[in-house]
Parts: structure tokens; sequence; C-alpha cells
């Protein structure tokens, strides 16, 4: 099994189950698991570099999900739920990549200083600046990743995460869909 | 989604879009180029335009003729005159932001030196169109705004697809971020669609993590 591979079993099983079984699976036994035997032919070293770069990020997103969910109601807990569903799900691919390829996943760190939101409204506040964080790295990294399919797996997941931010803008009252071209900003 | 969610949300955004599309299709070539170079900061440069790969030039050129595609159906659509006022809103900003993708496409792929196709005018070259892009609903039978934009969003998908295809193909680093950035509006343009159909519904707006669009 190649690395492309890996990454589609990877996402899709990562999608097919809840987020309570990505939780366990974000540790790292999960990924092992799910890429065990896979052998990388065209998923470079340089590759794996950018990789763990955005899976850094992925790490500040889930905890900053995990982190502002309590303090989230209604559609925005909704969405929160689902969003870090869907991050933990792209940090089980990215750790399933990564291995494929022989090389060793950036671990989320101990903490993060993730400041001191009060409510629902600081909550989405920081979760935009992360999505857009986000948006920036996979932006940056999809030029530097080597295999086109590569490329195009990571341009899904920056796709799925200007869905978010959208969505977070909607949610603080802004529009949500200011530009034709996605940006950090926009 | 959220308490404050789409579509008000996403019709708020309508006025400045619009202004730039107004722009845009009022003021000729000329002013679409001065556009694109005010919304656009990210695409190409005239002298980078020179060094992308000829291969490039068709692969754009692919993405252009489903952006055409997509262009008419919002078009029809919003002619249709079975859109509420709400969705219209919603409607109209996001064929704004295809109209710049697509001069956008067309500006780069003339700097390379390839051809801009010829967009679909009527129903008759709609529906070749998108007979060549595998879409087998048609257009003609679509009765509600339901049915419209539930066609939107598979034409999105259509869209979100060729974009991915491009990336995996395109050689030019700009060209393969600003498909990337246009790839990621696709996918916002389903999501509120979908929301305008299923108000308040995440899961339904936000499917997959993985945005991989559909053939």
């Amino acid at each position: 099994m190649n690395s492309r591979r890996a990454f589609l079993r990877t996402a899709g099983a990562g999608l097919a189950a809840g987020s309570s079984v990505l939780l366990t699976a974000c540790g790292g036994s999960g990924a092992k698991k799910l890429v065990a035997g896979s052998e990388s032919v065209e998923v470079r070293e340089s590759d794996v570099s950018v990789m763990n770069g955005v899976l850094d990020l992925e790490h500040t997103a889930i905890a900053a999900y995990t982190a502002g969910i309590p303090l989230l109601g209604g559609r925005a807990l909704a969405a929160g739920t689902r969003f870090l569903a869907q991050e933990l799900a792209h940090a089980t691919a990215l750790q399933g990549l990564i291995m494929g390829a022989g090389g060793k996943p950036n671990l989320p760190r101990a903490s993060y200083d993730l400041g001191n939101p009060r409510g629902q409204a600081d909550v989405l506040s920081m979760l935009s600046t992360i999505e857009g964080s986000l948006v920036e790295a996979y932006l940056d990294a999809i030029p530097k990743l080597s295999p086109g399919w590569l490329r195009a797996e990571a341009a899904g997941i920056l796709a799925n995460e200007g869905q978010h931010i959208a969505v977070l803008r909607a949610a603080r009252g802004e529009p949500p869909v200011p530009s034709a071209f996605v940006t950090a900003s926009e | 989604m959220t308490d404050h969610d789409a579509p008000a949300g996403a019709g708020a955004a309508g006025p400045d879009a619009t202004t730039r599309r107004e722009l845009m299709l009022g003021t000729g070539a000329a002013g679409a180029a001065a556009a694109m170079a005010a919304v656009a900061p990210a695409f190409l440069a005239p002298r980078e335009a020179l060094a992308a790969p000829v291969g490039d030039a068709a692969v754009l050129v692919s993405a252009l003729r489903v952006e055409q595609v997509i262009v008419y159906g919002y078009e029809r659509a919003l002619a249709s005159g079975v859109i509420a006022a709400s969705a219209e809103q919603v409607l109209k900003l996001f064929l704004g932001q295809e109209d710049e993708h697509v001069h956008a496409l067309s500006l780069t792929v003339q700097q390379l030196g390839g051809v801009v196709p010829a967009a679909p005018s009527d129903l008759a070259t709609f529906e070749v169109a998108l007979h060549e892009l595998h879409v087998k609903r048609s257009p003609a039978g679509l009765r509600s705004e339901r049915n419209y934009l539930n066609f939107l969003v598979k034409l999105e998908t259509v869209v979100a697809r060729a974009y991915r295809l491009a990336i995996d193909t395109l050689v030019d680093v700009t060209l393969i971020q600003t498909a990337a950035q246009i790839m990621a509006n696709e996918a916002q343009h389903a999501t509120f669609l979908r929301e305008l159909m299923n108000p308040g519904d995440v899961k339904i707006a936000v499917p997959t993590g993985f945005v991989a669009g559909s053939s």
C-alpha cells in the first residue's frame, strides 16, 4: 500500500468514526494502526517536514476547540463539536502520512496559551484566529509538497478549514464569504 | 451552524461583492483587469505568468470551462423567478465571486498564450457543457428554489473537483496557491447553499473534513 492509499484509508476511517474514537486515534496508536504496512515511495523527507508544520497547528486547533466547546451553546456548540471532529481527522490523516513516509509525527504540546476566553464571543474569536492560521499554513504548505496528489489532499483539508472559518465568521455576525479567494483574513 | 448564521449572514457580504461584480461587468476588459488586480493580488503578475509552464495553461482552461458552466448555472437560477429574496442575495454574491474566478482565469490563460473557451450562452450549450462534465441533472426540469439550490450544490462540487485535479497537476507555485484559494471558496459556497436548504444543520452544511468534490 502506498502512502496515498494510506491517506485515504486514514481519512475515511476518521470520517466514519465518531469524535470519541478520533480522540483515541489522535494519540498515535490509531494512526499507526491505520497505516500499518504502508510504504512511502512518493512522499519525501521534505514533505514530512512541511506536514509536521501544519500538524503542529492542527494540534493547536484541537486544543482550542476542546477548551472552547464548554463555553459554546446552541448552534455554535454543534458547529464547534463538528469542527473538532474534523480537525482530529485532519491530524490523524497527517500523522498517518508522516508515519507512512517513515517520519515521526510531531506530538501535541503539553499545554497551549489560548488566552483567557470568558464566553462564546471570546471563544469564537479565538477559533477564528486559529482557523485563519491554519488557512495560511496550508496555503504556504501546499505548493511545497512534491507529489501532486498530496497537494490535492492538503487542498481538500484547506477547503474544509475555509468552510470552518466561514461558519465561525457567520456566528460572529460577520460576512461569512467575503472574498472569492480564501486567505487567512478572508 | 450558529445562531447568527446564513442566509442573513451570507447576504451581509453582498454590497461589497456586488460592487466588485458591477465594476467588472460594467467597465469592459480593461476594467476587469484592473478589478482583478485589486481583488486577487495573489494571482499572476505578468512576469510570473511568462515563466509558468506551458502545460499549466491547458490545466487552467479545463478549470475555466467548469467556472463558465457554474456562472451560467447561477445566472439561470437567478432568472428563474422561483428564488426567494433571502436566497437571491446569497446567489448574487456567489455569482459575483464566480465571475471573479472566471476573469482571473481568463486573464491568466491569455497571459500564458492560451485561448479562452466560449462560455455557455443558452440552454442548449449549457446542457452540452454539463454532459461533458458528466453532470446528469438537466436544468430544464428545475421548478423550485430547492431544485435550483440542489443543482448549484452539485455544480459547486464539480468545480471543487476540477480545482483539486488542477492542484494535482499544476507546476507554477502561484497558480497552485490561487487554485487552492478558489477551491476553498467553492467549498464555502457549497456550505452556505446547503445551509439555505437545511438551516442550522452543520452536519449537512459541512459534511466532511476532506473536501474532494465530485464528477
